[in-house]
C-alpha cells in the first residue's frame, strides 16, 4: 500500500514538471514572439497579406488664355528588363508549333517595338551583367508611349518574358514649339526645369498620395480592404494669357524671316495696351519643349525676356513724349537738322545716311529718324529729368514677371553719362534693354501714359476650385500725361504714313503707330557691321488696343529696321484679323515733318 | 422545574405509536418516449451542410468577384490609357503646325488686308485685297515652328505625303547650310515701290 502511494506521487511530481516546463516553454516562446520580436513579426506578416500603392497627383496642365493646352500630363511607361534571365525564349508561330526564338532576335524585337538599335539594348544587358551576374534589373527604355507599351505586352505574351513594363507620368506639349521657350520643359524627374514649368513649379506639382490594401498570395487586393491613407493632391492648372494660335502665326512669321533675312534670332511681342496682357511672345529659333535636347543647351531660353540689346531709333518716340510732357516741344517745334552735329561738349553726333541740310520738324525727326535732330531737341531736357522719365518707363527693372534667368536693361544712372551718352540715350545707344522692357515702355505710351505691371498668367486653378496666383489689379503709374502720349502715338501715325518704310508698313484703312529702330552694336569694342533691326508700335493709333514690337538679331540682307518694318506690318494685321479690329473711321493723325 | 407544577400520571399524555405502514407499489411504468422523427435530423444536418455549402460558396463567389474587380479596374485602366492616347493624338493633329502643313501642301497662302461685309446696310468696310502669293515676307514652311510629335504624321489634305520629319528643328535654317540667295522680289535693301 506504501509503496503504490510512492509511485503514484513521483508519477504525479513528474507530470507536474513536464506540464511546468511545456508550459514555461510556450510562455517563453509567447513571451518572445508577443513582446519581443513583436514589432517584426507584425511588419513580416503585413508585407506578406498587404499592400500598398502610390496613387499619382498629375502634375497641372498648362493651358492658353482660351483653354488650349499647351503642357498636359500623360501616363507613360519605362521599360525594364531582367538581364539574368534574357535567354532565349519558346513561342508558338501561327501553325500551332512551338519554336524556339534565339535571345538576340527577341531582344532586336524590342529595339523594335520601342525604337532603339538592337545594339543599344545588347550593351545595356552586357553592362548590367557584367556589373553584376545576377543582375535582375536594367532600365532599357524611359518614358515609351501607350502605342510603344501595347506592342511590348504583346511581345510579352508571346513569350518575351523577361522584358517588364512599369507605369509612370510624363510631359506632352501637343502644340509643339508654339510658345515653346515660354511654357519651359521638365526633366525626366517630372519637375520644371525652364520656363514658366520652372517658375510655377509650386502651382503645377501635385502631391502623390498614399494607398493600402489587404492582398491575396497574387497580389490581387482582398476586397472591400482598400483604404486610401493619403488623397492625391492633383497639381493646379496654369493659365496663361497667350493666346497660342496669335502666338503660332507669330511665331511662324518671325521664323519665316529670320530664315529670309539669315538673321541670327528674332522676336515678336503683342500686349494688350489697357490690361497689360502678354497676348503673344513668339522667338525663333524657338523651342519644342515635347524634344529639348534638339536644341543646344545655351539656346533653352526666351530671347524676349534674356537678351539685352541697344535698341536704337525706337527710343526717339519716348524721348519726344517726355519733352512733349514737360513741355519742353510740340509736335511742330523746330530743328535744323545736318548729317552730323558737333555739341559744344565734344560730343559727336550723325545720321544713319549721308544728307543735305533739313528743316526738321519734332514729327520729321521721327518720320526720318533723325539722331541729329533728336540731339538738338533733347538738349532741351536736363539729364536728370531725362534719366528719370526712362526710369519712370522701366528702362532697367526687368518685367517684374520673374521669368527664370530674367535679364535686366542697364540704364546707367545720368551721372555716370559721358558727353556722347548724354546724346545717344535720346536714341537708344548706350543703354541696354531687354525686348519685354520694350514692350512694357510702349505699353505706358499706347495706354495713353500709364503703365501697368505686364501679366502673363491668367491665375493657377485647383480641382477644388480655388484659384491662386491671380495678378492683383494693376495699379496704373502714370509716366506721361494723356496730351503727351496722343502727340506722340499721332507722330508715330505719320512715320508708317511718311516714314522711310511706309510701303512696307502701311495697312490701308487702319491707323497704326510705329517707329523703327536700327541699334548698333559693339562686340569687344569693335562696331559691328550688322544691327538689331526693330519695330515698336501700337493699333489702332487713336485709341490703341495692341502693343506690338518686333526685333531681328543681325539680319545680313537688309541690314537695317527695313528687316523688321514688313514682319510688323504682317503682325499687326494678324492682331487686328485675331480680334476683329474695325477699320478707322477717322482720318489719321497729320503733323507735318518740315518746315 | 416549580414547585407548583402538577405531576401528571405517568403515561397520561404517552404516545400511541401509529404504525400503520405505507402502501408498497411497484414503480410505475414510464410511458415510452417518442421514436425521434428522421425528418428532424436530416433538417438539422442538411441545415449545416448548407451553411457550410452556402459559406464555401459565398467564399468562391466573392474571391472571385475580387479578381473580376481586378480585371475590370485593369480593363478600365487600360482603356483609359487608350482614351488618353487617342486624345493626345486628336490635340497632336489639332496643333497649328499639322494645320499649317495641311494648308501649305494644299498651296493656300496667308489672307492679306482684311476687309468686313456689314450686315446691316451692306457695306464693305476696310480696303480688301486679294491674298498674294508673294508676300514681303516670304511665307518659310511650317516645320519653322517645330513640333516632334507629328513629325511625319500623314496629312489629309495630300495622300500620300506627310509632315516632313526631319524638319523638327529649332526654328531656324542650319547655321552651316549655304545661305539663301538674295530674292529680288523680297529682299532688296531698300523701300520698295509699287
Amino acid at each position: 500500500m506504501v509503496k503504490h502511494s510512492l509511485s503514484t506521487r513521483r508519477r504525479v511530481a513528474v507530470a507536474i514538471l513536464c506540464v511546468v516546463t511545456i508550459v514555461g516553454a510556450f510562455v517563453v516562446r509567447l513571451v518572445d514572439i508577443q513582446v519581443v520580436r513583436a514589432d517584426q513579426l507584425v511588419t513580416a506578416s503585413l508585407e506578406k497579406t498587404s499592400g500598398a500603392g502610390t496613387l499619382y497627383a498629375p502634375r497641372g496642365n498648362i493651358v492658353d488664355t482660351n483653354g488650349v493646352l499647351l503642357a498636359g500630363s500623360v501616363t507613360l511607361f519605362d521599360v525594364t528588363i531582367s538581364p539574368k534571365d534574357v535567354d532565349d525564349i519558346t513561342r508558338t508561330d501561327e501553325n500551332g508549333e512551338s519554336v524556339t526564338v534565339p535571345a538576340a532576335e527577341a531582344l532586336a524585337e524590342v529595339a523594335a517595338a520601342t525604337g532603339k538599335k538592337p545594339e543599344d539594348l545588347e550593351k545595356i544587358v552586357e553592362d548590367a551583367l557584367a556589373k553584376d551576374a545576377s543582375a535582375n534589373f536594367a532600365i532599357l527604355a524611359r518614358g515609351v508611349d501607350y502605342s510603344t507599351y501595347q506592342a511590348l505586352v504583346e511581345l510579352k505574351k508571346r513569350g518575351t518574358w523577361w522584358i517588364y513594363t512599369q507605369q509612370t507620368s510624363g510631359r506632352t506639349y501637343p502644340n509643339g514649339a508654339v510658345a515653346g521657350a515660354i511654357v519651359g520643359y521638365v526633366g525626366t524627374d517630372n519637375a520644371g526645369l525652364g520656363g514658366l514649368e520652372l517658375a510655377q513649379d509650386t502651382c503645377l506639382t501635385g502631391k502623390n498620395g498614399q494607398q493600402a490594401f489587404q492582398r491575396s498570395k497574387d497580389n490581387v487586393a482582398l476586397p472591400g480592404t482598400t483604404v486610401v491613407t493619403k488623397e492625391p493632391e492633383p497639381g493646379g492648372e496654369l493659365q496663361l494669357t497667350i493666346d497660342s494660335d496669335l502666338n503660332w502665326y507669330l511665331q511662324q512669321l518671325v521664323a519665316s524671316q529670320v530664315l529670309a533675312q539669315g538673321a541670327k534670332w528674332g522676336t515678336i511681342t503683342v500686349t494688350e495696351a489697357k490690361t497689360g496682357k502678354i497676348r503673344a511672345i513668339a522667338e525663333a529659333p524657338s523651342l519644342d519643349p515635347n524634344d529639348v535636347s534638339s536644341t543646344a543647351s545655351e539656346e533653352r531660353r526666351s530671347r524676349v525676356f534674356q537678351d539685352r540689346f541697344e535698341p536704337g531709333s525706337v527710343f526717339k518716340p519716348l524721348t519726344a513724349a517726355s519733352l512733349i510732357d514737360a513741355g519742353l516741344a510740340t509736335p511742330a517745334s523746330q530743328v535744323v537738322a545736318d548729317y552730323r552735329y558737333k555739341p559744344e561738349n565734344g560730343a559727336s553726333i550723325k545720321d544713319a545716311l549721308p544728307h543735305e541740310r533739313q528743316h526738321l520738324t519734332l514729327a520729321g525727326v521721327l518720320q526720318t529718324s533723325s539722331n541729329t535732330g533728336t540731339s538738338q531737341l533733347g538738349e532741351k531736357m536736363s539729364p536728370e529729368d531725362r534719366y528719370n522719365y526712362l526710369d519712370a518707363f522701366g528702362f532697367g527693372h526687368a518685367s517684374g514677371l520673374n521669368f527664370p534667368g530674367e535679364q535686366k536693361g542697364v540704364l546707367h544712372p545720368w551721372q555716370e553719362w559721358d558727353n556722347q551718352t548724354y546724346y545717344t540715350t535720346m536714341f537708344g545707344q548706350g543703354v541696354d534693354v531687354t525686348g519685354i522692357e520694350l514692350a512694357s515702355a510702349y505699353q505706358a505710351l499706347a495706354n495713353l501714359g500709364e503703365k501697368l505691371p505686364l501679366q502673363l498668367i491668367e491665375g493657377c486653378s485647383y480641382p477644388d476650385g480655388t484659384v491662386t496666383q491671380v495678378p492683383e489689379q494693376p495699379k496704373a503709374e502714370r509716366v506721361i500725361s494723356e496730351k503727351a502720349a496722343l502727340e506722340t502715338l499721332g507722330m508715330m501715325e505719320t512715320v508708317v504714313t511718311e516714314g522711310f518704310w511706309s510701303e512696307s508698313l502701311e495697312i490701308p484703312g487702319y491707323r497704326v503707330a510705329a517707329k523703327s529702330g536700327t541699334g548698333e552694336q559693339i562686340i569687344n569694342g569693335i562696331l559691328q557691321d550688322t544691327f538689331y533691326s526693330s519695330m515698336a508700335g501700337a493699333v489702332p493709333a487713336d485709341d490703341p488696343e495692341y502693343v506690338v514690337t518686333v526685333t531681328l538679331k543681325d539680319p545680313l540682307y537688309k541690314r537695317s529696321s527695313a528687316a523688321a518694318a514688313p514682319v510688323f506690318k504682317e503682325a499687326v494685321l494678324q492682331v487686328i484679323k485675331k480680334y476683329g479690329i474695325p477699320p478707322s473711321t477717322t482720318p489719321g493723325a497729320s503733323y507735318p515733318g518740315t518746315y | 422545574m416549580s414547585a407548583t407544577a402538577v405531576r401528571l400520571p405517568h403515561g397520561a399524555f404517552a404516545p400511541t405509536p401509529q404504525t400503520t405502514p405505507r402502501p408498497v407499489r411497484a414503480v410505475p411504468a414510464v410511458s415510452p418516449s417518442p421514436r425521434p422523427k428522421l425528418a428532424y435530423a436530416v433538417v438539422a444536418i442538411g441545415g449545416v451542410l448548407a451553411m457550410v455549402v452556402a459559406q464555401l460558396l459565398l467564399s468562391v463567389g466573392l474571391s472571385q468577384g475580387a479578381y473580376e474587380i481586378s480585371a475590370l479596374q485593369q480593363q478600365q485602366t487600360t482603356l483609359g490609357w487608350q482614351q488618353q492616347s487617342a486624345s493626345d493624338d486628336l490635340l497632336e493633329v489639332s496643333s497649328p503646325q499639322y494645320i499649317a502643313a495641311n494648308a501649305q501642301a494644299l498651296g493656300m497662302v496667308i489672307n492679306g488686308t482684311p476687309a468686313y461685309l456689314r450686315l446691316s446696310d451692306g457695306a464693305v468696310v476696310g480696303v480688301p485685297a486679294a491674298a498674294a502669293t508673294e508676300t514681303e515676307v516670304p511665307v518659310g514652311p511650317s516645320t519653322l515652328v517645330g513640333n516632334s510629335l507629328i513629325a511625319g504624321v500623314p496629312l489629309v489634305t495630300v495622300p500620300g505625303a506627310s509632315v516632313d520629319p526631319n524638319a523638327t528643328g529649332t526654328g531656324v535654317a542650319d547655321p552651316a547650310a549655304p545661305v539663301a540667295p538674295v530674292s529680288l522680289e523680297n529682299g532688296i535693301p531698300a523701300p520698295q515701290t509699287r
